[in-house]
């Protein structure tokens, strides 16, 4: 709306009064809720309803609204005798198109897996929310994401201590052990497979672990201990592994903290050859895994022979013909 | 007795409101609209005198080319620093792309929000330099036959395609399809289609489709048949579930997911992703499938 300018009345003005007290009374009640004597009282104030003054013209003003479409909840003990205007028709909105639109778009950004953007256009999307024709579709644009279930104020956190290595102690809820607290020392944060991970030094189980975040409950006080950073790498035991990717997996590749794309030929049959710096081997053989035949381990053997096992051991669970 | 009058004259101006939000509209639209909203015929002036109304009240108002709309709604948003940097963010994203429809929709959405900037939001952006954000590693988009796809999508006829393929199951990369949509992932614009043959969704990266004939018949649009799979031990506690999967069963220690929309050989591969904490149960095609991808995993070493 443009800034409030003062009214008046000319004599000859040609508008309409009782579609001036529908407006009038709308955007009141869009301030806040108000009482029948509380716009009564507005009205008296007003040069142009001033004149026009009853308690029947606010039940007229407010039935006209709600046949327009305004979801007005009627004055009662509980509402403090007060008019509460729930939703109104006259706001600009959204298409369904532009909903699915806005939806594509942060799918897009999801499988660029910044973290950054996504909170940022998260943010942005609970504030346009308001702009979505229904509550079905404002839900789509304030829930639908795979941050949903992570709580901003531990992610901050995280990242901060991360930032600085900070041993700190977490409540954690695993799915095996329930809710336990870690000492944990934090050194970054991942998005795989639409899920955030913190990956960093967990002292129960003296390793360098990775933790999803949404089941981080709360960030105990910063544990008084500390290791020095010369001890945290000695805990993190690395293993380089180079491995080289064809097909669909190298188009949809994307480096992370611990790859780094060292050799690129698009006319070869592997066209991407990559070196992993492997902290977490499960987590790298999940991936692994999941390249299929696009993936060919150049170096360790000893990773090649691992790669089989687990092959090895997923066949055996398809020998017996159950279904 | 409840008192349910109302007034006409009033209804008729926030029916003009309601009507403008949606759509620029001339005096004659309008006069058209109240007529066939309440079956009463009206002069023209009387419309100049429901918008006089509602300038009154500074409800933003515009003309042009004979049609009135409204310029800003009378709800705003409040936007911060980073949220402007984000709307900067997508229309630079946006640029880069070149499926149309997607476009126009993402660029109408942000317009709207434009129209809803509140006050402090206008003096944020006059008072303040905003640049877009700049994401850690820039976000390259890769669709060129974008519009062509599109237009596929949109006649809805089946198409053939020749695809470099990724799957051992289809040797001579053949495919008939109906083709459904385009999204992007990391940047690719991929097809997704379906395919009757396999009773399946499936994805084509558009970069890797060799050769496409469009059909003069509509190709079946079907339901494709799910896939079920059972999760083990704490992948089972843990789980979270994708986009068109639904829970069937919760055990002690297991649970049973159905998945509808995923392309089948990608789901396969993710699948392998959970070792031998899971176990595809049905259909019979893709149990199958996921040992013959091990056997040639393992022939890579051989």
């Amino acid at each position: 709306m443009k800034p409030e300018k003062e009214k008046y009345l000319a004599p000859d003005s040609n508008i309409s009064k009782t579609g001036y007290r529908a407006l009038f009374v709308l955007f009141k009640l869009m301030e806040l809720p108000r009482t029948r004597d509380e716009i009564l009282e507005l009205f008296s104030k007003d040069p142009i309803l001033k004149h026009d003054i009853s308690k029947d013209t606010v039940t007229i003003t407010v039935n006209t609204l709600k046949k327009a479409g305004c979801i007005i909840s009627r004055p009662s003990q509980r509402t403090s005798n007060k008019y509460v205007l729930k939703s109104h028709p006259f706001n600009l909105h959204f298409s369904m198109e532009n909903i699915d639109a806005l939806q594509a778009l942060r799918e897009s950004i999801i499988t660029f897996q910044d973290l950054y953007l996504l909170i940022y256009l998260n943010n942005f999307y609970i504030k346009i929310a308001h702009l979505a024709p229904d509550e079905e579709t404002k839900n789509i644009l304030i829930y639908k994401h795979p941050l949903t279930e992570i709580n901003y104020d531990i992610l901050n956190e995280l990242v901060i201590y991360a930032r600085i290595k900070k041993p700190i102690n977490i409540c954690y809820d695993s799915p095996e052990n329930k809710k336990e607290n870690l000492d944990f020392i934090p050194e970054y944060l991942t998005f795989e497979s639409e899920k955030l991970y913190v990956w960093g030094y967990c002292k129960k189980y003296d390793e360098f672990a990775y933790l999803r975040v949404d089941r981080i409950k709360r960030v105990n006080l910063i544990t008084a201990y500390s290791v020095p950073e010369e001890n945290i790498e000695f805990k993190k035991p690395v293993e380089t592994v180079v491995y080289k990717l064809k097909g669909y997996s190298a188009l949809m590749y994307g480096e992370n903290k611990e790859e780094t794309v060292t050799y690129e030929d698009k006319n070869s049959e592997y066209p991407l050859t990559i070196s992993a710096e492997v902290s977490n081997r499960f987590n790298f053989f999940q991936r692994i895994l999941s390249y299929g035949t696009d993936c060919l381990i150049i170096s360790p053997e000893s990773a090649k022979a691992e790669l089989k096992e687990h092959l090895k051991n997923i066949k055996a669970g398809y020998e017996n013909e159950k279904y | 007795m409840k008192n349910t009058k109302i007034s006409n004259a009033g209804y008729r101006v926030l029916e003009i409101l309601k009507e403008l939000t949606n759509r620029p509209l001339s005096p004659d639209e309008m006069l058209r609209y109240l007529e066939s909203a309440t079956d009463y015929l009206y002069r023209k002036e009387l419309v100049l005198k429901y918008l006089n109304t509602l300038k009154l009240l500074n409800i933003d108002i515009e003309k042009t080319d004979g049609k009135y709309f409204i310029k800003r709604g009378i709800e705003c948003i409040d936007l911060d620093k980073n949220d402007l940097s984000v709307m900067l963010f997508i229309r630079k994203y946006i640029d880069t792309i070149g499926h149309e429809s997607f476009k126009n929709n993402i660029e109408e959405s942000l317009q709207i929000i434009e129209r809803c900037f509140s006050n402090k939001v206008l003096d944020c952006i006059k008072t303040n330099t905003i640049k877009p954000y700049t994401p850690k590693k820039s976000l390259i988009i890769k669709d060129e036959n974008v519009k062509k796809f599109e237009k596929y999508c949109h006649d809805g006829l089946g198409l053939e395609l020749k695809y470099e393929n990724y799957q051992s199951d289809n040797k001579d990369n053949l495919y008939k399809i109906a083709p459904l949509k385009v999204v992007y992932k990391r940047g690719k614009a991929v097809l997704i289609a379906y395919d009757q043959k396999d009773n399946d969704y499936k994805e084509f990266v558009l970069e890797n489709i060799m050769d496409v004939k469009q059909k003069p018949q509509k190709q079946v649009k079907g339901s494709p048949s799910s896939v079920l799979f059972k999760l083990k031990g704490r992948l089972a506690k843990s789980y979270m579930l994708k986009k068109g999967e639904m829970l069937l069963e919760t055990g002690d220690d297991f649970i049973i997911i159905s998945n509808k929309n995923e392309d089948r050989e990608l789901l396969i591969r993710r699948l392998l992703r959970y070792y031998d904490k899971c176990e595809i149960l049905y259909p019979k095609t893709c149990r199958e499938r996921i040992v013959e991808l091990i056997n040639e995993m393992e022939a890579v070493y051989a």
